[in-house]
């Protein structure tokens, strides 16, 4: 990172004090990113622009509910997101009409893309990298266990759903998510490392 | 009444990365967040399943929010839109942050749009490239049947010009007092052949019936010979059909006696091209 580039945590400090173009920053930062995450989630564009403005709107009104100590700045944001966009789509029915849809295959591709894809300049230093790493590792995992993380964590599905729409025992089911989240940690871990 | 799921370390820890991704049912989640707040080992573990969840959404495609997406969010706040002085000049480097995704887009959008018209060009092209190889590909094929037919044409207008001047021959010949013939039998190299030649001194002409001789290619040709004591004299040329059968009309015999005594009649195989020469063994030989 621009040693002259402040650092998330540090823009969060000064939000809290309102600083405007701190939370401004932290939006050109990472705007295109919880959009693409809201997005790939509801799959509508109006309604993912709905959620980014509803987490940007809840990062300035309390922005101590993020806790340092507990963990990074991003890591937060994406919870936030992703716990949100799952919300409206389960109010909105779409969570229904979607796994309704017999194109796991396809959604699994989406998740995972295996080509080079855009990365937005003011957020590109800041976690490129990691998006490069994450890709990698769920590259690595098994098809089925990809796909078993894909529908709990952008789909909303339990494991009893997942088990049930894949047609599979709830134990297979448990111990895909069990394993492919260990492989994934433990890539990542090998990857940082080196 | 309710009852309450109560959990242990032991579950928790078998379900810490389903709860993390919010992949268990909402009893199964209350009891692990009941037993988080009383448990700091777990708690702990609960942070890093969770900071690992969260990082599978940076694996999402990148997709551009619109450019009025920016004002809304600082309209829902209260705030100004103006530039981010967050370092350097204020105003200049926020500024092209501003710009730079929308341009980039518009560029990237303009580009991908002139690589899709050149694809769709591109395989445009190619559809009738390949249609055009095809067309080629049939045209050349009958063109190739054509010549075939062709050749076959020539065949047959070449056997029924040799059929018409061989009836010719031997109405001819017939018409004459002097009227003679020979059979002919096939050696070893044409067990199977036969043929019978006519001919008449008085006129000079005479004619090859030839059967059972086997078809040549074309670089061959069957060739009549007259075997007199002193060499071989040609008769002519001739080709069978595909059911050996040929015939041919010999005209102008030399009956001057200059080659000595006639002893008989020979058909060999001789190279199509070429002045004809007695090269191979007969195929066909008077009796």
């Amino acid at each position: 990172m621009d040693d002259a580039e402040p650092r998330d945590d540090e823009l969060m400090a000064r939000v809290c004090l309102r600083d405007i173009d701190a939370y401004t920053a932290l939006f050109d930062r990472y705007g295109d990113l919880v959009f693409s995450v809201a997005l790939r989630i509801v799959g509508e564009p109006a309604t993912a622009e709905d959620v980014v403005q509803d987490v940007f709107l809840r990062l300035w009104r309390r922005p101590e509910q993020f806790d340092l100590q507990r963990g990074r700045f991003v890591t937060w944001l994406m919870s936030v997101t992703r716990n949100r966009s799952i919300d409206e789509r389960r109010s909105q029915g779409r969570r229904l009409r979607r796994e309704s849809l017999p194109s796991t295959t396809v959604e699994e591709e989406d998740v995972f893309p295996s080509g080079d894809e855009r990365d937005d300049p003011a957020m590109a230093a800041l976690v490129a990298d990691e998006r490069r790493a994450v890709r990698r590792a769920l590259a690595l995992l098994p098809a089925e266990q990809k796909l078993a993380l894909q529908l709990a964590y952008f789909g909303g599905l339990t494991q009893q759903e997942i088990a049930e729409r894949l047609g599979q025992p709830l134990g297979t089911v448990k111990t895909r998510i069990r394993l492919g989240m260990q492989k994934m940690r433990a890539t990542l871990e090998e990857l940082y490392r080196s | 009444m309710t009852t309450t799921m109560m959990v242990d370390c032991e579950y928790v820890r078998e379900q810490i990365d389903a709860w993390a991704l919010g992949a268990l049912d909402s009893a199964e989640t209350a009891a692990i967040d009941r037993h988080l707040a009383e448990c700091p080992e777990c708690a702990a573990l609960a942070a890093r399943a969770r900071d690992a969840a969260a990082m599978i959404a940076l694996s999402v495609p990148m997709t551009a929010a619109s450019p009025s997406l920016r004002r809304r969010v600082l309209d829902a706040v209260g705030l100004p839109s103006r530039p981010v002085p967050v370092r350097g000049e204020p105003g200049d480097a926020p500024r092209a942050r501003r710009w730079w995704p929308a341009a980039a887009a518009a560029v990237l959008a303009v580009a991908l749009g002139g690589i899709a018209w050149a694809a769709s060009l591109q395989s445009r092209l190619a559809d009738v490239d390949g249609r055009n190889a095809q067309l080629v590909a049939v045209a050349t094929q009958q063109a190739g049947r054509i010549a075939a037919m062709q050749d076959q044409v020539d065949l047959v207008a070449e056997r029924n010009a040799a059929l018409a001047e061989t009836n010719d021959a031997l109405v001819e010949i017939m018409a004459q007092p002097d009227t003679a013939h020979a059979k002919m039998f096939g050696t070893w190299a044409a067990p199977g052949a036969s043929g019978r030649y006519v001919w008449s001194k008085n006129s000079g002409v005479g004619v090859l019936v030839a059967e059972g001789l086997p078809p040549l290619p074309d670089t061959e040709r069957y060739c009549l010979w007259l075997v007199y004591q002193d060499g071989w004299v040609l008769g002519g040329q001739f080709s069978v059909d595909e059911q050996g059968y040929g015939r041919l009309a010999v005209h102008d015999i030399d009956t001057s006696g200059a080659h000595g005594a006639f002893r008989w009649f020979a058909v060999t195989v001789e190279p199509a091209a070429g002045a004809p020469e007695h090269r191979s063994a007969p195929v066909l030989l008077s009796e």
